[in-house]
């Protein structure tokens, strides 16, 4: 079964993640590899929003891939490999955080100042549009303000807009609980943004 | 306002209610400012959270990934090749324990005294590396006894680095014994009773085992006679001594 598994990983480009993970299993690690091209744009994606910053979040990626691979034996086939590896990303989030909130607040700032100058990806160009750039930096001011937990639930909900199953699944919690924690999540947001909020509306 | 009905219009906000409960809504926001409030504010929010920029361009290779999981020396290997280690490593462990319970074991009779106190303390001065040497005795002789209790007699300068111990020992009710250098026959000179004695004795005692592994030898009793081997190379003397009790009216010697 295994080396059909391999056989088919190797040959078919439309190979599913599970015969992926089988070959990988059997030590092919073209199959991890493949993998990883699958989905390290989603691990990326989400580390980036969490963290803001792009050398971070490929670190967060690439250490996810490396946990993954290191536990691939107790991956069970139930289970979607995108929503094990978001698993893997959000605690090693969470890990970070926790590492951040220990640093001394000048630090941070810091740091939070000169990593958004090196490595925050500018779509927005100042000069084209200022006032958009400066409300776009309050709010990523007040995402990463948020507790690492709120940050993760509105990424997924809000930013990636996936379903509950699929959060609860990564959260290792019911579908309620999901929801529960993103409505608190998103009461938290609307606090930290109120400033801005009154802003734009006087 | 209630909770419930926030809920609902932070749902609304984000477009997550039912189709049937949004007239209802939509008709409490056009009532209350209130509720038109937090759902413009919530409306806002979740419009200005979905404008954040989308995430650069990543640099991930697969090279560098595999360069990661090399550099820290993982690799994907069988299921079943954890279990073979486990049994290679219990079958190894099972010829050891069988070839260590079957060897005979040396004991301390079968062993020179003097060997066995020489690798003893050699061993343990090892170990300790501050504790200086103690002499080898060669065997259980008057005057390896007599040379051995000299020398320790002296002071010897890293024994002195354990005062607090001497002190303690200072007080001791029993005298402490050096090994086999002091055997309980042995005159009471022979035990070390001055302050260097006790240091000495200390430094002695601080190398354990020595009372254990070396033999007390018999006290001299005008009855015994020990009966040295014939012809013995002149190098190293005999290497066998018979204990031998002569009955009374038997006269030894010259």
């Amino acid at each position: 079964m295994e080396a059909a598994a391999y056989a088919n990983a190797q040959g078919s480009a439309a190979a599913t993640d599970n015969a992926l993970i089988s070959a990988a299993k059997s030590g092919d690690f073209s199959s991890f590899e493949r993998l990883y091209e699958r989905h390290r744009a989603t691990v990326y994606r989400f580390a980036y929003h969490m963290t803001h910053s792009r050398d971070e979040a490929e670190d967060i990626t690439q250490e996810t891939f490396v946990r993954a691979f290191q536990n691939l034996h107790r991956f069970r086939k139930e289970a979607k490999f995108t929503t094990w590896v978001l698993r893997i990303t959000t605690n090693l989030c969470t890990d970070r955080a926790r590492m951040t909130q220990r640093r001394s607040a000048l630090e941070q700032q810091e740091a939070a100042g000169s990593l958004e100058w090196m490595t925050v990806g500018r779509t927005v160009s100042p000069i084209e549009d200022l006032e958009k750039e400066r409300q776009a930096q309050m709010v990523r001011k007040a995402v990463n303000a948020l507790p690492s937990h709120h940050r993760q639930v509105l990424i997924m909900r809000d930013f990636e807009e996936r379903e509950y199953t699929e959060i609860s699944e990564i959260l290792g919690c019911t579908v309620g609980g999901a929801k529960l924690r993103v409505l608190r999540a998103r009461r938290a947001l609307r606090d930290r943004l109120a400033p801005l909020l009154k802003e734009m509306e006087q | 306002m209630n909770r419930r009905l926030e809920e609902k219009i932070i749902a609304f906000a984000y477009g997550e209610l039912e189709p049937r409960a949004e007239a209802a809504i939509r008709d409490e926001i056009s009532r209350s400012p209130e509720a038109a409030s937090l759902y413009a504010d919530y409306r806002r929010s979740a419009e200005l959270f979905g404008a954040l920029p989308e995430a650069p361009n990543p640099s991930l290779g697969t090279e560098r990934l595999k360069q990661e999981i090399l550099s820290r020396g993982l690799s994907r290997q069988p299921r079943w090749f954890g279990t073979m280690g486990t049994i290679a490593g219990a079958a190894v462990a099972a010829f050891l324990w069988i070839m260590v319970s079957s060897h005979p074991s040396r004991t301390t009779s079968e062993t020179p005294a003097g060997e066995e106190f020489a690798v003893s303390a050699t061993a343990t001065e090892t170990k300790r590396g501050s504790v200086p040497a103690v002499p080898i005795i060669k065997g259980p002789t008057t005057e390896g006894l007599t040379a051995a209790t000299e020398t320790l007699s002296h002071p010897k300068p890293a024994a002195k680095k354990a005062p607090a111990r001497t002190e303690a020992w200072r007080s001791a009710s029993t005298p402490l014994r050096i090994g086999h250098a002091v055997s309980s026959g042995a005159s009471s000179s022979a035990v070390p009773t001055t302050d260097e004695g006790i240091v000495a004795d200390a430094a002695v005692r601080s190398f354990g085992a020595a009372e254990r592994i070396a033999p007390t030898p018999p006290a001299f009793n005008g009855d015994e006679v020990v009966l040295i081997e014939s012809g013995a190379p002149e190098e190293h003397g005999t290497t066998r001594a018979t204990e031998a009790r002569f009955p009374d009216g038997v006269s030894i010697g010259g």
